[in-house]
């Protein structure tokens, strides 16, 4: 058996020591930064981290997300309703997910309502929703609305029924319905409408987990997180053999102090 | 054992999970059976406007303004039930509630569109709100016991189940302003 030469252990040792040292600082920022995003997506929740938009285009632009602007849109006395990326918009402001595509808007008094082929939304002129019906609250599925004599009207081929705005008494109808005209979407608004669309979909709590695992950078960005991952174990180990080294020494001079006469 | 088949039984047991994470939105009863399932044949809805001081009470509860200002109901004799959406993370979870003489008496998830936390709708979780009623604080007179990784989901249904609650008792006490007409609005 060889013995190992205790000159060389030191030096190994030493050698350990630096790069603990120089692995410990290069990786300092990287660990601070972990630690924070961490500790924020911990608590997203709380921060309501997940419920706020990044409202920045090139954060957006990073994502590669695409929504295409609303062409046609409906017009409610100065507002305009329209559908874009699956939801139902009041101007520029996202209103709610709608099932199915919005099939027309039209005015009644002081109220609004919208519908596609299995949902029906009344709103106020506040751009509030009062009400949404689900397909099941319909007398039938809906292929085009329009309103008669301050009842609002859904129809579907040779079948319409319209109801007051309390949305529970349906009752058939035959009379002539004014149906709901669709216009071009002002290029600003649907410019708007998009932007808000794009900034759905990454919130802060999205874009703090994408930096923390590196996601946010591609590839790249992952490999170096995995990099850091693999620095922070080497640190671990290598603090540990630093710690045990160090222990054994004390417990060496304890000894040789005890065996010392005097 | 293999590598193989260590991988293979991971696979079938991690399958309702993964299941459920590939398929987001799930039906679990419609709002119609569960009213069917309440009252048999169903009494005709009534409407109750969240505005003003109700109004008020549900946006402190949810922690946001309500997303409908008119919330529909169902009602005979003391129970009634309330059918009410609330998002957990980023989609609404569409549940129902039953309120006889002013507790809960069923508590249920009808519609689940998250990918995770559908764990809610299980009854060893829905039982715990059972009897529930509103303490002189506006909160559920007992401790939810939450589920791990369901934390929004959670809290979704200890919210709404407080607005049940909150609702049903202005129904009683005849001060809603339950409407059949839109243009009743206060």
């Amino acid at each position: 058996m060889t013995r190992r030469s205790p000159r060389k252990w030191n030096e190994r040792l030493h050698s350990l020591y630096r790069w603990h040292r120089w692995l410990g600082v290069s990786a300092s920022l990287f660990l601070i930064w972990l630690a924070v995003s961490g500790i924020l997506i911990n608590h997203a929740s709380d921060l309501q981290l997940d419920a706020r938009p990044v409202q920045s285009r090139a954060v957006v632009a990073q994502y590669g997300i695409h929504v295409d602007p609303p062409t046609i849109s409906y017009a409610i006395g100065e507002h305009r309703v329209s559908e874009a990326d699956g939801r139902l918009w009041w101007d520029a402001s996202s209103l709610q997910e709608i099932p199915s595509p919005l099939l027309g808007a039209a005015s009644l008094g002081r109220f609004w309502f919208a519908a596609g082929r299995d949902w029906l939304l009344l709103g106020n002129s506040e751009g509030e929703i009062i009400e949404t019906l689900p397909q099941s609250a319909l007398p039938h599925p809906v292929s085009s609305i329009g309103s008669i004599a301050e009842r609002l009207c859904i129809r579907q081929d040779e079948r319409q029924s319209c109801a007051s705005l309390a949305l529970d008494d349906w009752q058939p109808t035959d009379a002539p319905l004014q149906p709901a005209l669709a216009g071009n979407t002002p290029p600003a608004l649907a410019a708007a409408i998009a932007e808000q669309a794009h900034y759905r979909y990454v919130t802060w709590e999205r874009l703090l987990r994408d930096l923390h695992s590196g996601r946010f950078f591609g590839s790249v960005g992952v490999l170096l997180i995995d990099a850091v991952a693999v620095i922070m174990i080497v640190l671990a180990l290598s603090g540990l053999l630093l710690w045990l080294r160090y222990l054994a020494r004390m417990r060496m001079r304890r000894r040789l102090s005890r065996k010392r006469p005097g | 054992m293999s590598r193989l088949t260590v991988l293979t039984l991971l696979l079938i047991l991690l399958s309702p999970v993964l299941a459920h994470s590939s398929d987001a939105t799930q039906t679990y009863q419609t709002p119609e059976q569960y009213l069917a399932n309440v009252f048999g044949e169903p009494p005709p809805s009534a409407t109750l406007w969240l505005t003003g001081e109700l109004g008020e009470a549900v946006a402190d509860t949810l922690g946001h303004k309500p997303r409908r200002i008119r919330e529909r109901y169902w009602a005979r004799d003391n129970r009634s039930v309330w059918i009410l959406e609330e998002i957990g993370k980023e989609r609404p979870i569409t549940m129902a509630f039953l309120v006889d003489n002013g507790q809960l008496a069923d508590a249920s998830v009808l519609i689940y569109r998250e990918s995770r936390g559908w764990e809610i709708r299980l009854p060893r979780f829905t039982r715990q709100f059972d009897g529930a009623t509103l303490n002189e604080h506006g909160e559920l007179d007992r401790d939810i016991d939450g589920i791990t990784g369901a934390t929004l989901s959670v809290n979704a249904m200890e919210k709404l189940a407080r607005i049940a609650l909150l609702l049903s008792t202005e129904i009683h006490k005849g001060k809603a302003i339950s409407s059949a007409r839109a243009d009743d609005t206060p």
